[in-house]
């Protein structure tokens, strides 16, 4: 059953649109839903429309609202770098979390929080994601491709090795660490949203608009390379070229989603599987499509993260892997009966 | 419109392919034969661009590294012998990815898509999912997609066929080699590896018989296929007979 991308993309952004407002009214503090949305207005347009107290509206505005559009930007990185991972693998299974890219990040990531001086942390945390999240990349890609694509198992294997090496490392790197950031660390390292500062929100938005210009360029050339490396340069694509560029665009994304967030995994694995599912793996729709609905998905199970045990939060990355583990379980039986295990 | 001039492919220090020179004019169709391992897919790579050689392969009169990739995409096609294609694709939406190096409205498209479709008989799968067709089926997909992809071609076009015929059944066997004779008349050139003589002898042209990278014999099929000649290169003796039309049957 195949839905038209309109259609499709009509639904899923209004639902975000009603899950955007449901987040901004929801948490610890009861606050009503329409005085919220009124004190954003108030925040956007500089008016005094809504009746809260000053500390009310600086939960709206300064802890909410920030952690609402991080959910958004990093929900829609994860979910548009799987769909890229997949057509760029020809693998359904594909994703930075369960390859390893987000652990090569998190290495970068946690190496920077624990050695940069103070000031250059909010930069060097994502530069460095990045430069180890591309190095994983590369080392992955590397080691799983064969003639008829990559293969399945190196793919998941390299993803378990490189995942426990990243974890010693980072474990490693926690004995150097003070007790603060100590904290930040094992809380980033579940996957949390709580971090979020200007520079990490500025950079995920830099990068989604980036990643999203330059993923869509390039989805008819994704779609000619699900046929094959040689099919797609007998398409007239250089295919050296692009398999380069998509792994850097992949790897900026990748970085900096984790450098704000640490590791949330699954999003990039089941986001383009449901979109697929309603219209169809042509990349074109594929992307976009993804990008809205992974906002959608990050943006509601940190919402359950916040509702489910208050007045504490869980972190957003332990509600998608509780969600994505046994979807990726169901995923591998299928690709098992299909006999491509 | 293709000519090869002392093509040469190494791979680990092993000669794969060595071939002095070859010429396909438009309107011709060429047969490539030989036992297994003799190069016969080594040198549609070669001419595709699939492997690195020496030696010079000149489209049009134009070296093929001279090219921009995607105007060669419009005047040579190569359909594999068989996909890799796993993604839920509709098989028309397959056939629309033969377009991405052209020209085309959305309107014109459609009509394309339907007509090559017709072509290779598989216009009645145009719905279903292509990974859950046959393998002849999906070779006649991927065949409608290349001549998609050539549709717009400004010179002849050359479309590049690897065992064509392996996964399809009798009657659709015979559809595709008429099919390549029709795109020939139309002025494509058409180089196909085959396996069955009895196509090579009925079906083409010339054909050319490869043996350890080279070429052993070149020529018209009744001449090249006498059965010394086959007993020499795949260690089989055939008989043979003549239908009432006096062509050569092998068997």
């Amino acid at each position: 059953m195949r839905f038209s991308g309109l259609r499709v993309g009509a639904v899923l952004l209004a639902a975000l649109a009603v899950s955007l407002m449901l987040s901004i009214a929801t948490g610890p503090l009861a606050l009503s839903g329409s005085q919220s949305l009124l004190a954003l207005v108030d925040h956007l347009f500089d008016l005094q429309l809504a009746q809260l107290q000053e500390y009310q509206r600086a939960v709206i505005v300064d802890m909410r609202l920030p952690r609402t559009l991080l959910a958004v930007l990093t929900g829609a990185l994860l979910a548009q770098c799987g769909a890229v991972m997949q057509g760029l693998f020809r693998n359904p299974l594909a994703d930075p979390g369960i390859i390893g890219v987000s652990s090569g990040a998190a290495v970068g990531a946690v190496l920077a929080i624990v050695a940069a001086p103070a000031a250059w942390v909010a930069w060097a945390t994502p530069v460095a994601a990045f430069s180890t999240g591309l190095l994983t990349t590369l080392a992955v890609y590397g080691l799983a491709r064969t003639a008829n694509g990559t293969s399945v198992t190196i793919l998941l294997l390299a993803g378990v090795a490189l995942a426990a090496f990243a974890g010693s490392a980072i474990g490693l790197m926690s004995y150097f660490a003070s007790d603060q950031d100590l904290r930040s660390l094992s809380l980033w390292q579940m996957g949390s949203l709580t971090a979020s500062s200007n520079t990490g929100l500025l950079l995920s938005l830099a990068a989604l608009l980036l990643t999203s210009l330059q993923f869509q360029r390039r989805a008819a050339a994704l779609n000619a390379l699900l046929l094959g490396e040689a099919e797609a340069r007998h398409l007239g694509i250089q295919v050296e070229r692009l398999k380069l560029e998509l792994i850097l665009l992949t790897a900026v994304a990748v970085g900096i989603a984790v450098a704000n967030t640490g590791v949330i995994g699954f999003v990039g694995l089941v986001v383009p599987h449901i979109v697929r599912m309603l219209v169809g793996p042509d990349h074109k729709r594929l992307l976009p499509l993804s990008a809205v609905c992974g906002a959608l998905m990050l943006l509601l199970a940190d919402t359950l993260a916040r509702v489910l045990v208050p007045p504490a939060e869980i972190p957003v990355g332990i509600i998608t892997a509780l969600i994505g583990a046994p979807f990726f379980l169901f995923l591998l039986v299928k690709q098992r009966r299909l006999g491509k295990l | 419109m293709l000519r090869i001039e002392n093509l040469v492919c190494h791979s680990d220090g092993k000669s794969l392919l060595d071939i002095e020179g070859l010429h396909v004019k438009g309107g011709e169709t060429l047969a490539v034969l030989g036992p297994n391992g003799a190069g016969k897919s080594t040198l549609l790579r070669a001419i595709s661009g699939d492997c690195g050689y020496d030696g010079e392969v000149l489209v049009h009169g134009r070296s093929r590294r001279n090219w921009r990739s995607n105007y060669l995409a419009r005047h040579l096609g190569v359909l594999p012998q068989s996909s890799v294609l796993t993604f839920p694709f509709l098989a028309h939406e397959v056939v629309s990815l033969g377009a991405i190096p052209l020209k085309l409205s959305q309107r014109g498209m459609r009509e394309e898509i339907r007509r090559v479709m017709k072509l290779c008989d598989c216009d009645h799968l145009s719905e279903r999912l292509f990974p859950s067709l046959s393998g002849g089926e999906k070779q006649r997909v991927q065949l409608a997609r290349v001549l998609l992809q050539l549709s717009q071609a400004e010179e002849s076009p050359l479309l590049l066929l690897d065992e064509p015929t392996s996964a399809q059944d009798l009657g659709h066997q015979h559809l595709m080699l008429r099919l390549t004779n029709q795109l020939a008349r139309e002025g494509y050139g058409v180089i196909s590896i085959l396996h069955d003589l009895n196509h090579t002898l009925h079906y083409c042209k010339r054909c050319i018989v490869l043996e350890n990278g080279r070429v052993r014999y070149q020529g018209r099929p009744d001449d090249v296929l006498a059965p010394e000649h086959i007993g020499e290169i795949w260690n089989y003796r055939p008989t043979f007979g003549w239908l009432q039309d006096d062509r050569l049957v092998l068997a």
